[in-house]
């Protein structure tokens, strides 16, 4: 075997195979770091140590909180019944001084989704249709109107209100829920009418 | 101080319980912590049943020409819903009699009503069971047309008597779902 052939066969000699094992190496690697951090045991001597991996993973949280039923009362026989409640909002992974955090709300009530009658109250026999609104503050100036299913983007509070709900539970209202039943759907038949108005929270 | 701190912490927590349970029910559904949240609030109203009759036109009866004297009044009636009512009528005589006077001779008329089924003789102070009232508005607007005719009738034997004058007098109707 000459010096040439001998050359071309030390693989450890050539530069790229050096470049592959290399690059082979840093690839197990990451697939080890990427795994579950498995324990190093202890080895038996005079002093004995060993390691645990510990992972933490920081997700998007929210909370939608101070919800309260809306009794619209009885119907004095002219005009829309409307009602509106403040509520809080909280999200994670917003600075305490910005409004960076967007969210979405994802409103239904007793019909079929996507149905523009979903927001609808019964007294079991007859239906009525109702209308419903969010505003991502407090009060109903702004408000937008929902639409049973449709998801409403581009929501946005203070950092330091989503804090506060998410720390002390509905520390700091910072959205509105509204409803109004059109004269126009109360004047049917007589009777006690509800329904139920769920409403989802989902973080941007 | 122990006693009255204690007292005052007891009677802040009472007073929140009933303030709570005066705010009734609790039924609206909080939210938890999680990568969504959902949250429910019921919703209840009451509509009581409406009626109203309306369109009424006062009736102009014609002059006696020896037969009984008739003149009608359309109405319209409407409960919320539709459907059944009652309808009572009084007149201003002596005990709600349907009656006219001159101010000194009375003279009796007749009632009837037609709820669209027909006609049907009333007595004052007696509730008359009818239907077919509009519900899509109250003033019978949607409906194109009145949906009920009062009728009023002098007799013409009881015509024939009276002195010449003018007589007048006030038919009340009151309706009522049924």
């Amino acid at each position: 075997m000459d010096a040439l052939t001998y050359s071309r066969s030390c693989w450890g000699c050539d530069p790229l195979a050096l470049r592959l094992l290399f690059l082979s190496l840093v690839f197990i690697a990451g697939l080890n770091s990427a795994a579950t951090y498995a324990a190093v045991q202890g080895t038996t001597g005079p002093t004995a140590s060993g390691n645990v991996g510990v992972t933490y993973v920081q997700g998007l949280n929210v909370q939608i909180n101070g919800l309260t039923d809306m009794p619209l009362g009885v119907w004095s026989g002219t005009g829309a019944l409307t009602a509106n409640d403040n509520i809080c909002i909280g999200r994670t992974g917003v600075p305490l001084f910005s409004n960076t955090g967007t969210y979405r709300i994802l409103a239904s009530g007793d019909g079929v989704p996507g149905d523009p009658a979903a927001f609808m109250l019964s007294n079991g026999v007859r239906q009525m249709n109702y209308r419903a609104f969010f505003n991502d503050q407090t009060g109903t100036a702004g408000r937008q109107e929902l639409s049973a299913g449709v998801v409403l983007t581009n929501q946005n509070s203070f950092g330091l209100s989503y804090f506060f709900n998410m720390i002390f539970t509905c520390g700091s209202e910072n959205a509105n829920i509204s409803i109004e039943v059109p004269e126009s759907e109360l004047s049917g038949a007589a009777g006690v009418y509800t329904g139920t108005l769920s409403l989802m929270l989902i973080p941007d | 101080m122990r006693t009255k701190l204690g007292h005052a912490i007891r009677q802040v927590a009472l007073g929140g319980v009933l303030a709570a349970a005066a705010t009734g029910g609790f039924a609206a559904t909080q939210g938890t912590t999680g990568f969504t949240s959902s949250g429910d609030l019921d919703i209840s109203l009451t509509v009581n049943s409406e009626v109203k009759i309306s369109n009424l036109v006062d009736i102009t009866l014609p002059d006696f020409s020896g037969t009984d004297v008739t003149g009608t009044s359309g109405a319209c009636v409407y409960r919320n819903g539709g459907g059944n009512y009652l309808i009572t009528a009084t007149g201003s005589g002596t005990a709600n009699a349907f009656e006219l006077t001159d101010g000194t001779n009375p003279v009796n008329y007749s009632v009837r009503y037609d709820d669209g089924s027909g006609f049907a003789a009333m007595t004052s102070g007696s509730a008359l069971s009818s239907g077919n009232a509009v519900s899509a508005d109250d003033d019978c607007v949607t409906n194109g047309a009145d949906n009920a005719v009062i009728e009023v009738t002098v007799a013409a034997a009881d015509a024939s008597t009276l002195p010449q004058a003018t007589y007048a007098g006030t038919l009340t109707l009151l309706v009522a779902p049924n």
